[in-house]
């Protein structure tokens, strides 16, 4: 046997070999997820220092981008402080959580404890992702909240989630334009034709009184919804098996639509490009816009003079309606549980915190928002610092169902592709509503159908 | 016994004494026969024939060989094939795996509105997604987006490969504006092109309103085939520059001396492009053409933040209704089934036109 003659080095070979290893092995071990951090198992009952109810425990939230100056930089240090938790903020943008959600359903991911959630979010994944809390949260704490946030949050009679705010369009107009085409702008108009009249008054050469967002399945069945619920219609069923479209609200309204785009044009064309109600509302604060259907946090924004032109000149009321005096939609958001997540007590004690008085304070005052506790709306720095709740509380008063589905996209593609028809002179209001009634109901069917 | 290479020492693989690769033995990886990692002839590791062996295998077949041996005998095909499986195994496990799964959900009926559980459906997502009407219509619109898009880009990249060829002043800097585009990402490319074509306050309103041309703001991507058009001319503007690339590296490499006996000969300018350019540019125009092909009909990216596929649904194309199947109406066996159809669709038009254009030039 020959004698391993000594090594003088190492041969190339051996040298690429080693290297290209240690490579792979490296770069392996680089896509190999960390472990979340498993959440600690300690029970409500365990005993914590200063007799924090969850001291040592961490709560996972996922909120919307837009959440993150308000509830993480306010809400979260005062839960944090009062429970003694400790929270683990994550974040996704407000148009990307029906994303976000499908995989978490898909997953059955866990790692969420609660997350952000609005109607339609609500009646989508209420089977699949959310905690049925009808029997869990405090009764007495959802009687003291404005009746249409908590329905909101509720599907086929069972409560998924707890609304913080009471979010919805009012009336918003800009008094130089109003003043400068001889109205009263004091004054809200107070039906439909006083609108049709303002509008036209207030349409000149190059600019449009008014935009009705258009510019994709969800804009544009919210458009119609704001204007069906001023007719007095019920647009579904109570058990959301028939769209009641076909009905004289129904043509009303969509003939409304038919007037407002061609008949009396007065909504800008453009509508039917724009599919958010911040870029609405940008056109409003550049001066370029009379009146337009507004979230009330608008007119915060409206009086900020590092992003608004019309400071000061803005005026809100509620919304002009169709046969009754007024109708709306809502925009109510609020947090739900994850039924996959371990630590359902915790986030049902995020749930309580997020309407308890001091939050609802921080919603009206901080944030602009009208809050979905009902008697946050008397205290006396609220009064003071919104005035535009005052048409918050008015328009309350009002319908502002948004019909949020589990087929909500299909039936608002439906809605979209066939309204955008008519707009262009290629279907008549009648033949809409027909058209649109029978492609939607086949979408409603089908649904049921698999969900038994 | 000495190594002894298969390879001539002229083989492009050995490489000579001086070359970089090669390193001296003073070179701080060449460990010395005393350092620690250099296991001494006795440790239980070293093999009892040398480390170096002919890369023949010459061992009796009576002797037991360990995994350092076989390792060391390993003909080049192997050890090669050895060197590619780290990147074997994360193709593997973020490209086929995935695939694989993917076509078993299109299999599959899941409906996460409904339930997370999934059950098996055969064929019924396949014959539901060619039955339905927006499907359909999606694919005639992706189609049409395709064309445009091909007609577009590979145009107006052989018009720049053929200026940029020439000499002139700035050529430097206007070569590299053209590649500019390439640079920017698809959603950053979307972004701007929206709003380019906003209608309120876009930068084509303004400058046509300025240069008096509209009297009015447009309103562009309101209609669905303005609003296709200008999703494919976003689209031809981010694969332009790469088409450019390539068209102009095939002009260089036409002799120059066609060109002058063509000049010689009499040959207009159209004619030597037609007679001597063109030609030479056929299989690089076939690549370019395939490769569009395959950009366009997996474009999602640009038409999710130029249009979300409005107005309506006038610019859901088959990509984004892959999306919308997924992540709106939550039917993943479904989306996936279209998926499948989608990637099919790609090979089989990728493949047609490739044949097509093959098959005419063996014919010319």
């Amino acid at each position: 046997m020959a004698d391993r003659p000594s090594l003088q080095g190492i041969s190339r070979r051996q040298f690429l070999t080693f290297a290209g290893m240690t490579l792979a092995a490296g770069a392996l071990s680089a896509c190999v997820a960390a472990p979340a951090a498993a959440p600690t198992g300690a029970t409500a009952e365990t005993a914590a220092e200063g007799g924090l109810p969850f001291a040592d425990r961490q709560l996972t939230i996922l909120a919307a981008q837009h959440h993150n100056e308000n509830i993480k930089a306010l809400w979260v240090p005062i839960f944090e402080e009062k429970t003694g938790a400790k929270v683990n903020w994550t974040e996704v943008g407000g148009g990307d959580a029906d994303a976000k959600y499908a995989v978490m359903v898909a997953a059955q991911d866990s790692s969420v404890d609660t997350m952000y959630t609005w109607e339609t979010l609500n009646a989508k994944y209420s089977r699949t992702l959310m905690e049925d809390i009808t029997e869990q949260i405090d009764a007495t704490l959802m009687d003291g909240l404005a009746a249409a946030p908590r329905a909101a949050l509720n599907f086929l009679g069972k409560q998924y989630g707890v609304p913080f705010d009471s979010n919805m369009a009012i009336f918003m107009w800009n008094k130089e334009i109003y003043e400068s085409a001889g109205l009263d702008a004091t004054k809200v108009p107070e039906s439909w034709a006083e609108f049709i009249a303002n509008s036209k008054a207030t349409t000149t050469d190059g600019r449009y009184a008014t935009l009705f967002t258009m510019g994709d399945a969800n804009s544009g069945f919210v458009s119609y919804v704001s204007l069906f619920n001023s007719t007095g219609g019920q647009l579904f069923s109570d058990d959301l098996t028939k769209l009641q479209l076909e009905t004289d609200e129904g043509l009303l309204a969509m003939q409304s639509l038919y007037d407002a785009f061609v008949t009396e044009a007065i909504a800008d064309p453009a509508g039917v490009t724009v599919a958010s109600s911040i870029e609405q509302g940008k056109i409003f604060r550049a001066g370029n816009m009379a009146h337009y259907y507004a979230f009330p946090n608008h007119f915060a924004l409206a009086q900020d003079p590092e992003q608004s032109q019309v400071v000061d000149k803005v005026q809100t009321g509620i919304i002009p309606g169709i046969t009754l005096r007024s109708g709306s939609v809502n925009g109510f958001e609020g947090y739900s549980i994850n039924r996959f997540s371990a630590n359902k007590d915790l986030a049902l004690a995020w749930l309580e915190h997020i309407v308890s008085p001091e939050v609802q304070s921080l919603v009206a005052l901080n944030w602009g928002r009208p809050p979905a506790l009902t008697s946050t709306f008397d205290e006396p720095a609220v009064i003071e610092k919104a005035p535009q709740f005052a048409a918050v509380k008015e328009q309350g008063q009002y319908p502002s169902p948004r019909y949020g589905s589990p087929f909500y996209f299909d039936v608002g593609t439906v809605f979209v592709e066939h309204m955008l028809a008519m707009i262009d002179g290629n279907m008549a209001p009648e033949e809409a509503v027909q058209t649109i009634q029978a492609e939607a109901q086949v979408f409603i069917d089908e649904y049921w159908a698999k969900a038994g | 016994m000495t190594w002894e290479p298969t390879l001539p020492s002229c083989h492009p693989f050995i490489l000579p004494s001086c070359h970089p690769f090669i390193l001296p033995s003073c070179h701080p990886f060449i460990l010395s026969s005393c350092h620690p990692v250099i296991l001494s002839s006795c440790h239980p590791v070293i093999l009892t024939y040398p480390m170096q062996q002919s890369i023949s295998p010459t061992l009796e077949s009576s002797e037991r060989t360990t995994f350092w041996q076989r390792f060391h005998r390993m003909d080049e095909v192997k050890f090669g094939l050895l060197l590619l499986s780290p990147t074997t195994l994360i193709l593997l496990v973020f490209l086929v795996i995935p695939i694989v799964y993917a076509v078993v959900m299109s299999f599959q009926q899941i409906e996460l509105t409904i339930s997370p559980d999934r059950s098996w459906a055969g064929l019924d997502n396949y014959v539901e997604v060619v039955t339905e009407r927006a499907v359909r219509d999606s694919l005639g619109r992706t189609l049409f987006f395709a064309a445009l898009t091909i007609v577009i880009s590979t145009g107006l990249a052989l018009t720049l490969a053929l200026i940029l060829n020439e000499s002139f002043w700035g050529r430097g800097p206007v070569r590299v504006l053209v590649m500019l585009p390439w640079a920017v990402a698809p959603v950053v490319g979307g972004v701007l092109w929206r709003y380019i074509f906003q209608s309120n306050y876009g930068l084509a309103n303004a400058l046509l309103y300025q240069l008096g041309i509209i009297q009015h703001y447009v309103v562009w991507l309101d209609k669905p085939t303005v609003a296709i058009a200008i999703a494919a001319v976003a689209t031809a503007w981010k694969t332009i520059p790469f088409l450019t690339l390539l068209i102009l590296a095939a002009l260089q490499s036409i002799p120059e001396a066609l060109f002058r006996a063509a000049r010689m000969d009499g040959a207009g300018l159209w004619a030597r492009f037609r007679f001597v350019t063109l030609p030479h540019l056929r299989n690089i125009l076939i690549f370019a053409v395939v490769l569009q092909i395959i950009v366009s009909l997996q474009t999602f990216d640009l038409i999710f933040t130029l249009t979300r596929g409005g107005p309506g649904q006038g610019t859901v194309v088959l990509s984004f209704l892959v999306f919308l199947n997924a992540f709106e109406r939550l039917s993943l066996g479904k989306a996936s089934a279209l998926a499948v159809l989608l990637a099919l669709l790609i090979i089989v038009m990728g493949s047609l036109s490739l044949w097509s254009m093959q098959s005419r030039q063996q014919k010319s």
